[in-house]
């Protein structure tokens, strides 16, 4: 596969339509694009690189092979909706005691702990790396259902009520689980800096 | 979280400002996926294009080969049809032949007689020997 140089000029249903007509390269552009985000929260919910890599493939192989069925909605809220889905089948198949609507804040078990020492860190960026390191940490002592949504909005830059429609819940839901998940987020790094 | 409370996103987007940079900057330090990775959903998105070509020209010849079938079998049935009204037509032809001679028309009994060839000539038009011969006008000649 050839680098990949981002196309901005096309949006998403349009580089999907180009996939359909048989342009692979269109559907590179669109991986590309959503490469970091959809990447980054399969490692923030799962902890794991090689099962974020999986979930990765897994969902772009269910967007090629549903690429002819996308019609009249947002690309992103779809793509979105199938990388839930899919984190919710890999939990019920590793037979975790899971689901991301019903998990209360006891039962969900830290993730990013084990990811942050496979970071490289630069020696001239030492403090940076260092607060980086903490705040992934807190977020990885996140219960599930606030990490996803803090997740999705931090780095998917999802508005909230889209990310409501994804996780079909109320608005006001889906921002209870921000203010949660950012309160305590702030105790973990106070706690952390003192 | 208390299920009455009602949240404000302008008051979460401000909360998460001292947050955000630095959770995106852990992981902007991670790997991304593998060029395994990117690879394999490259070939499978080029195999599946292939598919999709392959299925609409399947989908084009198949097509074309029921709307062969289809012409054929409509010219088969016309023609059939065709033939049995044909044959029809004749069946009943021979049957008002039949009906109009009291005897069936057979070689042996057309052209050895003029009498009688008369009489069955007379009997096809409707006519009969004794009524025609002694109408009032009976000058005309068979």
């Amino acid at each position: 596969m050839k680098p990949v140089i981002p196309d901005t000029t096309k949006s998403d249903a349009g580089l999907l339509q180009d996939y359909v007509q048989g342009d692979v390269a269109s559907l590179d552009q669109l991986v590309e694009r959503y490469r970091k985000t959809l990447f980054s929260w399969f490692l923030g919910m799962t902890g794991s690189h090689s099962d974020a890599e999986d979930l990765f493939q897994d969902l772009w192989i269910r967007v090629i092979k549903s690429a002819d069925r996308f019609k009249d909605v947002s690309f992103r809220a779809w793509m979105w909706q199938i990388a839930r889905n899919l984190l919710i089948d890999f939990r019920r198949k590793r037979k975790m005691d899971f689901s991301l609507d019903e998990v209360s804040d006891e039962d969900d078990q830290p993730f990013l702990e084990t990811l942050v020492a496979k970071g490289p860190t630069p020696q001239q960026d030492v403090e940076r790396t260092d607060m980086a390191v903490k705040a992934m940490q807190a977020v990885g002592k996140l219960p599930a259902t606030q990490r996803e949504v803090f997740l999705m909005r931090v780095q998917g830059d999802l508005p909230f009520h889209e990310i409501a429609k994804i996780l079909n819940v109320p608005l006001n839901t889906a921002l209870g689980r921000m203010h949660d998940a950012t309160t305590r987020l702030k105790q973990l790094l106070t706690k952390e800096m003192m | 979280m208390n299920k009455e409370e009602t949240f404000n996103e302008e008051a979460e987007l401000r909360a998460l400002e001292g947050i955000a940079p630095w959770v995106s900057e852990g992981f902007a330090r991670m790997e991304g996926p593998s060029v395994r990775v990117l690879n394999a959903i490259h070939a499978e998105a080029a195999a599946q294009v292939t598919r999709r070509r392959l299925k609409l020209r399947f989908t084009f010849y198949l097509r074309v080969s029921v709307a062969a079938a289809g012409v054929l079998l409509l010219s088969g049935i016309s023609l059939q049809s065709w033939r049995s009204r044909k044959h029809e037509q004749q069946h009943q032809l021979v049957q008002l032949l039949q009906m109009t001679t009291k005897s069936p028309l057979s070689e042996d009994s057309i052209g050895t007689d003029p009498a009688e060839l008369a009489n069955l000539l007379l009997s096809v038009q409707g006519l009969d020997r004794e009524s025609y011969f002694n109408a009032p006008d009976g000058t005309e000649a068979l």
